[in-house]
């Protein structure tokens, strides 16, 4: 997930059962009595150990979208879309099955001291780490898809579009509601200054910090498509967030301070194509200023059970063109879906470069690059992508479009 | 067969190794729990009284230096006043991470579930590190070292206790949860792109 690699390990290749329980984490955590599932079939309380097993079950699953999607070419698109979409469904059912003891909002406003809440410090990290994987997970899953539109032609032009390379608008819709609400939540991840606060005090904070970032730069990306709509400012609003986070942990890991840099200047180059835009006259509307609402992790909306009568689920009208403003339609399976409107394919001025960390002058780069007439956080002074994939920020590779797989 | 001959270096007096042991379990056990707490204290305790160990024990004490190093990195304010007053303990982790690394690639010539959890704890270290090449190549080291004895296939396990299976269980979901976020490509496995010679 850091490198962008094909996995070492195939869940097909291997077969270990779950671990059990130990003295070390058999605790439960105070005041709950959930019960969790295990590969005997079993119904067993929710201990600490059970942090592992979710989160194997979790890195199985992206280990497995990494290989049969990132690192499989040769299907077609479509035979790409159905993988995709069996992932999801499998990450949600996932989300689902996650105890109250592991999600961070069981662990606001409680102590964490004495005996107790020892134990519930552990549950705490755990709940945040998790939560923040899962995120990621689904950015991993969908990232292609936020750029779908700059490749042109890929969205399915109607119900009758037999186009193997042609994606379902639908599950457009649903890509791009999974990455806003993974992408926000991340950035909301602030909300929890004491869970966040003991997990920068453990090594899990580097782990945490480069998921994070992604989900910055994700942001980032969604709100330079929309800069003047109420849904650019809320993904704005998410990066400076996700700043302020990274602001307070930066004494504790490099990649903190890393982040803060980086998102600081994307926030630059948003703004500065909000002015461009406001320049250029435009003013914003559509449904972009409709914000979809972020789902509770644990609580993630039914996508794939509501059945959408033909007519709806596809764009009406001619396929789209370039400088044309297109008629929204609004999923009403997926809550609060969106259609990009904006007459400005701003994601296809996106170079496929990343700034490399070690250089003193990458902030400097980064404000001179902001400036300039045709602001992009990626054209960047003394960026070098193709030789040193193990740049010190993580998971650059997601943004690199030569890692599409579509 | 004394310390320094096994690995190299003496390790801290037991106050000291229990309240890095501790910083270890607070901050990392419950991330990536590699070994037995209880049973780890109650080998090393034994060790620590007479500084010696048998050559076979050299595994184990390998992974007690990773375990060292990084409680050393996220041990407490207060911890470190209350247990190791005096102790330099950046010169401390120095020196534990020293030997850890000089002992790093001969400690595959007898590769054990030990030696593969003390691996995966270097390979996190170098993460943490922000050395992110050498974490690249540590845990492709360390995944390749758990297939090699099995640790993937556990009906290959024969003859072992619970417990025993328990812990190679924990390992091997380390190794894949550690492998899953540091993943080096593989000469086997998936695609690469290369030209085909003319």
């Amino acid at each position: 997930m850091a490198y962008g690699s094909p996995p070492l390990i195939s869940e097909h290749n291997s077969s270990v059962g779950q671990p059990g329980d130990w003295d070390d984490d058999s605790q439960k955590c105070p005041g709950f009595h959930t019960l969790e599932l295990r590969d005997d079939g079993k119904f067993w309380p929710v201990t600490m150990g059970s942090y592992q097993r979710y989160k194997a079950k979790l890195y199985t699953m992206v280990s497995s979208i990494m290989r049969d999607v990132y690192f499989n070419r040769g299907v077609s698109t479509r035979e790409l879309v159905r993988r995709v979409e069996n992932y999801h469904k499998q990450l949600i059912e996932w989300e689902r099955s996650v105890p109250p003891e592991l999600r961070v909002e069981s662990h606001a406003d409680v102590s964490f001291e004495g005996r107790d809440g020892a134990v519930r410090r552990i549950f705490c990290r755990q709940a945040v780490t998790l939560r923040i994987i899962y995120d990621n997970g689904c950015l991993l899953l969908f990232r292609p898809f936020i750029s779908l539109d700059k490749d042109g032609g890929r969205a399915a032009t109607g119900p009758n579009d037999t186009n193997p390379d042609s994606v379902p608008r639908r599950f457009l819709n649903i890509a791009r509601n999974q990455v806003w609400t993974s992408a926000m939540r991340a950035s909301f991840i602030g909300q929890h200054p004491e869970a966040l606060t003991l997990v920068y005090n453990s090594p899990a904070s580097t782990h945490v910090g480069i998921h994070v970032f992604s989900a910055g730069v994700t942001l980032g990306i969604l709100a330079l498509s929309a800069p003047l709509s109420k849904l650019g400012r809320e993904c704005k609003l998410g990066i400076a967030r996700l700043i302020q986070v990274a602001s307070v942990a930066m004494g504790t890991m490099p990649v903190w301070k890393q982040m803060t840099d980086v998102l600081t200047s994307l926030v630059h180059v948003v703004a500065a194509e909000e002015t461009d835009s406001l320049i250029r006259g435009e003013t914003g509307g559509g449904p972009y200023e409709e914000v979809p609402e972020v789902a509770e992790f644990g609580s993630p909306p039914n996508l794939y059970t509501l059945q959408e009568p033909e007519t709806t689920q596809w764009e009406r009208g001619p396929p789209r063109q370039e400088h044309q403003p297109q008629t929204p339609v609004l999923q009403e399976s997926v809550r609060g879906g969106f259609e990009r409107t904006s007459s400005t394919d701003v994601l296809s001025s996106l170079p496929t470069s990343f700034p490399r960390y070690d250089t003193p002058q990458s902030s400097a780069g980064m404000a001179q690059a902001a400036s300039e007439d045709s602001p992009s956080f990626w054209e960047i002074p003394h960026m070098q992508w193709g030789s040193d994939r193990s740049a010190d920020v993580g998971q650059i590779w997601m943004w690199d479009d030569a890692f599409s797989y579509l | 067969m004394p310390l320094t001959e096994l690995i190299g270096i003496d390790l801290p007096e037991p106050n000291v190794c229990t309240a890095l042991i501790d910083s270890f379990v607070d901050s990392m056990h419950w991330y990536l729990p590699v070994f037995h707490v209880s049973t780890m204290r109650a080998r090393l305790d034994s060790i620590l009284r007479t500084r010696s160990a048998p050559v076979r024990s050299r595994p184990f004490l390998l992974l007690v230096l990773a375990v060292l190093v990084m409680g050393v990195t996220w041990i407490s304010d207060e911890a470190s006043e209350a247990e190791c007053r005096g102790v330099d303990l950046d010169e401390l982790r120095k020196n534990l991470l020293g030997a850890a690394e000089r002992w790093f690639l001969p400690s595959m010539e007898t590769i054990t579930v030990e030696s593969i959890a003390f691996s995966l704890l270097m390979a996190s270290l170098y993460l943490f590190n922000r050395q992110t090449k050498v974490a690249f190549v540590t845990m492709g080291t360390t995944v390749r070292a758990a297939q090699f004895i099995g640790l993937h296939q556990e009906s290959s396990w024969v003859n072992i206790s619970d417990v025993e299976r328990d812990l190679r269980r924990r390992v091997w979901w380390s190794v894949v949860v550690g492998a899953g976020f540091v993943s080096p490509s593989s000469m086997c496995d998936g695609p690469w792109n290369i030209e085909v010679l003319t």
